[in-house]
């Protein structure tokens, strides 16, 4: 069908939506990147699309309600819901299904970011097909790729995509990059599994439209709480500059989904963000890429660019990864700084350099200390992400992170956040779960679910200290040790020590049932 | 698809008669002489009726206090050919009314003359967490 005869049936091409649930920790709360490409993308080539993110429409609805953490854990873990938590939410997907519907959209393109998005997936497919079995939708992104990425499986030796797409909860599913399937898709109302079984080049990447972000409620992210402010709180552009990472750290599955690091010009990422700027009047930017300064050059591309054109204007946030000294100068820091950046995430992950080490993080306690300061000079604030009981952490290997974190205890929140974030988990398809757990002879604890997190109950006859529970309790010292320093805020702290808590409680339950049984 | 296996008590001189109805469609009538029957669900709600129209009381052989021969049909899985769940929760999501009008509690097994309503979702894996089977 031409696309002139298939716009008279239908409102619109295709509507993307940005699926819940995520959990975000930045500074801003950023607009989704996949609906706003997808349709900067089809705005190119003449087709009719809008964006809508239910991440944020649902965090707004629930959080007002008692039973809002309910509703997370099950959209994250299936956990089942008191019985006014599972009416509430099955009516707002019910009502949400229904006004996609109305919305009258030939195809419905469901974004998920994570494996985190599938619990709603599911829901939201059920109700859309139950109410309109002709309603065409197509899945993507990384929560529906992961299965076909790591050869995991979900049921009767399935992948995920594979039981949506025979179940009928959607009518095709696009593995990994969608961006040069997706015309296709959607003129040629192409079904099934499809799979470009290759990550965007270079040229590819720099071909790209700008994504188009006027048709989310801004005014949604403006409100939401955050765990960091800066400034006052506003809407952000989440911008694309590189895909893949530099690195390849033994826990990351990054390398899964984006096996090379390939990025754009640092002229082109600085003229998306003032097209954006220009013409949908958004001043801040998040970064999706694994890391902003994978390619120096590129990054100082785009940080003089942004000098040079748009002044002082725009700030901008992201990922960044601590190199060793000189390859970072002091003018790099300045020129960050006068750009726009704000504020950066670092994987610090541990304060051990052995540790580092082994996860290949490629930076010495040096190193750290200079980016560290560095950042702190020219006034970027920085989060670094620490994990606690990485499988070769010894006591000793924690202790220095402990020292890390008490080594700039003079440096005052906001110029230093610290997120403790959890206990290692070990993720399909990574070096660690594939190759390194040989190694060291990994054994899996006897646990029933709901302990931790899928990955998280190892043990290894080689790190006897490193127990499932001593992991815990190392996690929550660091916890308590952030809050002293008032590295962390006090929302994340009551987070992060409900979690260990609980898990620890669950652990020593479930030791006590295998004790009697 | 969805696999519904059946098991058939049968005498030496009478097999159990009735109908499957799902979703309003007729997919057997007449003597069940087979146990295995396909059915193609929709996404959302479904409706399987399996009704048995043909027993007699004298269809019961009962010897000393044992029944050695009976008339029957039980319901022995309803399965999703895609991920191998069973329905399961046959007592929750079923409803026997036999022809007399009587709504009898049994967990899939049609041994008077009457209708078992069995009304589920699909896929199973979504149905598996209505709050219905919460305890």
């Amino acid at each position: 069908m031409d696309k002139s005869k298939e716009k008279n049936m239908f409102e619109y091409h295709a509507a993307f939506i940005f699926l819940p649930i995520t959990k975000s920790s930045h500074l801003f709360t950023a607009m989704p990147l996949a609906p706003a490409l997808l349709k900067g993308i089809c705005d190119s080539h003449g087709l009719k699309t809008t964006t809508i993110d239910l991440d944020i429409e649902l965090k707004h609805e629930r959080q007002k309600k008692y039973f809002n953490t309910e509703i997370e854990k099950y959209l994250m873990f299936f956990h089942p819901m008191s019985e006014e938590a599972y009416d509430w939410y099955h009516n707002w997907v019910e009502k949400t299904a229904r006004r996609l519907i109305k919305m009258n959209c030939n195809w419905l393109g469901l974004s998920l970011l994570s494996y985190q998005s599938l619990a709603f997936a599911q829901d939201i497919c059920f109700w859309i097909k139950k109410l309109k079995p002709t309603q065409k939708i197509i899945l993507g992104g990384a929560g529906i790729s992961q299965d076909d990425n790591t050869g995991k499986t979900y049921k009767n030796n399935k992948k995920m995509s594979d039981i949506m797409l025979e179940t009928g909860l959607c009518d095709t599913v696009i593995i990994n990059e969608s961006e040069n399937l997706l015309i296709d898709v959607l003129l040629q109302n192409r079904k099934g599994k499809l799979d470009s079984k290759r990550q965007l080049s270079q040229a590819e990447l720099n071909q790209l439209p700008t994504p188009s972000y006027i048709d989310y409620k801004i005014d949604l992210y403006g409100q939401n709480e955050s765990n960091f402010k800066l400034e006052k709180h506003i809407a952000a552009a989440t911008i694309t500059g590189s895909k893949g990472c530099v690195r390849r750290c033994t826990f990351c599955d990054v390398f899964t989904f984006e096996p090379k690091f390939v990025f754009k010009d640092g002229r082109k990422i600085a003229d998306e963000m003032i097209e954006i700027y220009e013409t949908q009047g958004i001043k801040s930017f998040h970064f999706s890429d694994s890391l902003i300064n994978g390619s120096m050059k590129a990054f100082r591309q785009m940080n003089e660019h942004l000098v040079k054109k748009l002044p002082k204007t725009i700030s901008y946030l992201g990922e960044y990864i601590a190199r060793p000294i000189g390859q970072t100068t002091d003018e790099d820091y300045h020129l960050m700084a006068e750009a726009g950046c704000k504020h950066v995430v670092v994987g610090v992950e541990s304060g051990s350099e052995q540790v580092r080490n082994h996860m290949k993080k490629k930076f010495t306690n040096n190193d750290l200390f200079h980016m560290i300061e560095s950042l702190y000079k020219v006034g970027i604030t920085q989060q670094w992400n620490l994990m606690v009981g990485y499988v070769t952490e010894t006591r000793k290997d924690f202790e220095e992170t402990l020292n890390l974190v008490q080594r700039y205890k003079h440096i005052k929140y906001p110029n230093i956040l610290a997120n403790p974030g959890n206990i290692l988990s070990l993720l399909p398809g990574t070096p660690l779960a594939d190759t390194h757990a040989r190694q060291l002879e990994i054994e899996w604890e006897d646990v029933k679910e709901g302990v931790g997190m899928m990955g998280s109950v190892w043990k290894s006859p080689k790190n006897p200290e490193n127990t499932f529970e001593n992991r815990i309790k190392w996690w929550l010292e660091l916890i308590e040790l952030c809050k002293e320093n008032n590295f962390i805020t006090p929302q994340r702290y009551e987070n992060k020590k409900a979690m260990a808590k609980m898990m620890l409680l669950h652990w020593n339950q479930t030791k006590k049932k295998n004790a009697y049984s | 698809m969805l696999t519904l296996k059946l098991q058939i008590g049968k005498t030496q001189k009478k097999l159990p008669e009735g109908e499957i109805i799902f979703n309003d469609q007729s997919i057997h009538r007449g003597s069940f002489d087979k146990d295995v029957f396909k059915l193609n669900p929709v996404v959302g709600k479904n409706t399987l009726q399996i009704s048995l129209s043909n027993k007699k009381d004298t269809d019961t052989i009962i010897k000393g206090n044992q029944i050695t021969e009976d008339v029957y049909v039980k319901v022995v899985d309803i399965s999703c050919d895609t991920t191998k769940d069973s329905v399961g929760h046959l007592d929750t999501i079923g409803n026997y009314k036999t022809q007399k009008g009587e709504d009898l509690k049994t967990y899939g097994f049609l041994s008077y003359n009457g209708t078992y309503s069995f009304v589920f979702d699909y896929p199973f894996f979504v149905f598996q967490r209505n709050k219905i089977f919460y305890q």
